[in-house]
């Protein structure tokens, strides 16, 4: 069952200048993006910085006006909702940030940060509201009893699981999840990626998994989408990405991962050095004369690459 | 045997940091000037004002003329002014009314202030523009001039149309101070995170945004309740603030004016302008220690 569809997004942002600070131009954050995204599947989107795949997350919350395209999410338009109309889906998707130091509010306390979806949406008691934060704090792996204290008593690891716990309160059926380890350290970061699993067995979730690490994509995302300049280069499963990866862009991205084991070391070099010889040779077979990538062409039942 | 374990106190200290009063408060011991200059205020002000409210204005407006510019006494603590009344009763009267417009000057100015600048600064684009544009024109007015001529066409100049003229005038400071703030603060995480929970934006405003620029605004309080004590006196001095039959330390003041006044009769002039000078410095002494508070770098 598809959950959200995505199609065709555009996020441009103006670039004004000039004499009258008129629109001179446009940054095309997010160039034509599609995807879809099944009921409890994770799907990861991967690329370097400036890519767009943050700005397609946002958009989809609509934190960021889209300039064209649908956003269809449970056969429902999203797209040019208002706010008030946006409002009950704002419960069904929900948001973890990338930075657990500035998403959480310093001059609030646990209880009151966790219970603000509660007080958005639903009328409870304050010692109702109480026990659903306390169980939810429980859940996430945090003292109960913290529910007083302010989020600098915290570390970066306890932090992202408080942004974790707010965005379950409503029980959502979406979460977009925008590089949600990459300020934690490695410890942290698999303490937190393991419990989002879970979390997702527990609740059904569905993951938008946005994030720049290769190695957690692939340890969280059943199917991924490479974005290069805000385009989609290539999609499919976790093993057509990692396996078998036909686009010149991915193929580089796969080089740069690095490889634990000295022995192959030399190896490795070799392998990046000839992939960059390859980028550049090929570079104008996979992108047109704008640098642009072209649109994603069905190469097996699941994967799919941007080859003119 | 029973064993009886209180298990209450094994419980964790329910809160560790201190909070922003007791921060405040810390600063305020460890400075012996701020704490002398708050305790110093405190009683100027409960004395004055509980002082005041025994008072009778009228009895002190009214013109002796068998006691005119007399010096200290036992019978007038500090003499009398120039139409025979009581400069004591005009100080603490003064001071009440002085205080008073400051106070409400400042709250008013903030009030406004703070709404426009949360306003402006967290909508941004067109809101922005537009109330930055109101602003400008305001700041670009000459504003003495307004004031003045505003004072001599309002028939009946009481302490409230000051308050109100003043107030029309000089929010847009703050409104500015505010918006600079906000506009830093609603690029952090946590607005947009607001945002996504489904929180209306008055709420962002009020309840996230707020607390966050609150100390800089009680600081901007503080340090400008003092400037606008000598905002009033300034005004009043050069004749267009108050009319003398409502006192205050402006008035007391004005009478220097005079050469021979100024010369000769200091028990007129001198006491309101300590008066002055005392409030002003013990004011800027608290809100200096307020503002080591609020920012961690200052603090002692």
């Amino acid at each position: 069952m598809t959950l959200l569809k995505v199609e065709d997004i555009k996020v441009y942002f103006p670039i004004r200048g000039g004499l009258f600070h008129t629109v001179v131009d446009h940054v095309r954050a997010v160039d034509g993006v599609s995807f879809e995204l099944q009921k409890g599947e994770t799907y990861g989107l991967v690329g370097e910085s400036g890519s767009g795949k943050s700005t397609t997350g946002k958009a989809i919350v609509k934190l960021h006006q889209v300039t064209a395209g649908t956003i269809t999410f449970q056969g429902k338009d999203l797209t040019y909702l208002s706010r008030g109309e946006m409002k009950p889906f704002r419960k069904d998707i929900q948001m973890i940030f990338q930075d657990p130091y500035s998403s959480l509010n310093p001059k609030k306390r646990v209880l009151d940060i966790i219970a603000e979806p509660i007080r958005n949406f639903e009328r409870v008691s304050v010692t109702e509201e109480r026990k659903i934060v306390q169980q939810y704090l429980e859940r996430v792996g945090l003292n109960p009893d913290s529910i007083y204290k302010y989020p600098h008593e915290f570390s970066g690891g306890q932090r992202q699981r408080i942004g974790i716990a707010r965005s379950l309160t409503l029980k959502p059926k979406l979460i977009i999840a925008d590089e949600p380890v990459s300020a934690l350290d490695v410890s942290v970061q698999a303490q937190v990626l393991n419990f989002l699993q879970d979390l997702q067995k527990e609740f059904q979730l569905t993951y938008l998994f946005v994030g720049h690490d290769l190695g957690v994509i692939r340890h969280m995302c059943d199917r991924i989408g490479v974005m290069y300049r805000g385009r989609l280069v290539e999609e499919g499963t976790s093993q057509d990405i990692y396996k078998n990866p036909q686009h010149i862009y991915t193929k580089r991205l796969m080089a740069a991962v690095p490889d634990l084991s000295p022995d192959a070391r030399g190896q490795k070099i070799g392998l990046r050095k000839q992939v960059a010889e390859e980028y550049k040779q090929l570079y104008s077979t996979f992108f047109d004369e704008n640098g642009r990538a072209y649109d994603l062409k069905p190469i097996s039942a699941t994967h799919k690459v941007a080859l003119p | 045997m029973e064993l009886n374990v209180n298990t209450e106190k094994h419980g964790q200290p329910i809160q560790i940091t201190p909070s922003g009063r007791q921060l405040i408060w810390q600063q305020m011991k460890k400075d012996r000037l701020a704490m002398g200059s708050f305790i110093l205020l405190v009683s100027i002000l409960l004395f004055v004002y509980s002082a005041a409210f025994v008072m009778d204005a009228e009895e002190v407006a009214r013109i002796n003329l068998r006691a005119l510019h007399q010096p200290p006494s036992l019978e007038h603590w500090l003499g009398t002014d120039y139409g025979g009344r009581d400069v004591f009763g005009q100080l603490i009267i003064g001071t009440r009314n002085s205080f008073t417009i400051s106070f409400c000057i400042t709250l008013l100015t903030a009030l406004i202030g703070l709404t426009t600048g949360l306003v402006a600064g967290y909508f941004g684009g067109v809101t922005d523009h537009v109330v930055m544009r109101i602003i400008d024109f305001i700041i670009s007015l000459p504003t003495t001039m307004f004031i003045i001529v505003l004072v001599t066409i309002i028939p009946e100049f009481t302490i409230w149309s000051f308050i109100l003229v003043m107030t029309l005038f000089y929010w847009t400071g703050k409104a500015r101070l505010i918006r600079s703030k906000v506009l830093a603060e609603r690029e952090l995480d946590y607005v947009q995170a607001s945002q996504t929970l489904g929180t209306p934006h008055w709420k962002i405003m009020f309840f996230q945004i707020f607390p966050n620029v609150s100390s800089i605004i009680i600081v901007n309080f503080i340090l400008n309740l003092a400037g606008n004590i000598g905002l009033e006196s300034a005004l009043t001095y050069l004749g267009f603030g108050l009319p003398e039959s409502t006192p205050s330390l402006g008035t007391l003041i004005s009478y220097a004016r005079n050469p021979d006044v100024l010369e000769h009769k200091w028990w007129v002039w001198l006491p309101a302008s300590v008066m002055i000078l005392v409030m002003m410095l013990s004011i800027n002494f608290v809100g200096q220690a307020i503002k080591r508070a609020t920012d961690a770098r200052q603090r002692r």
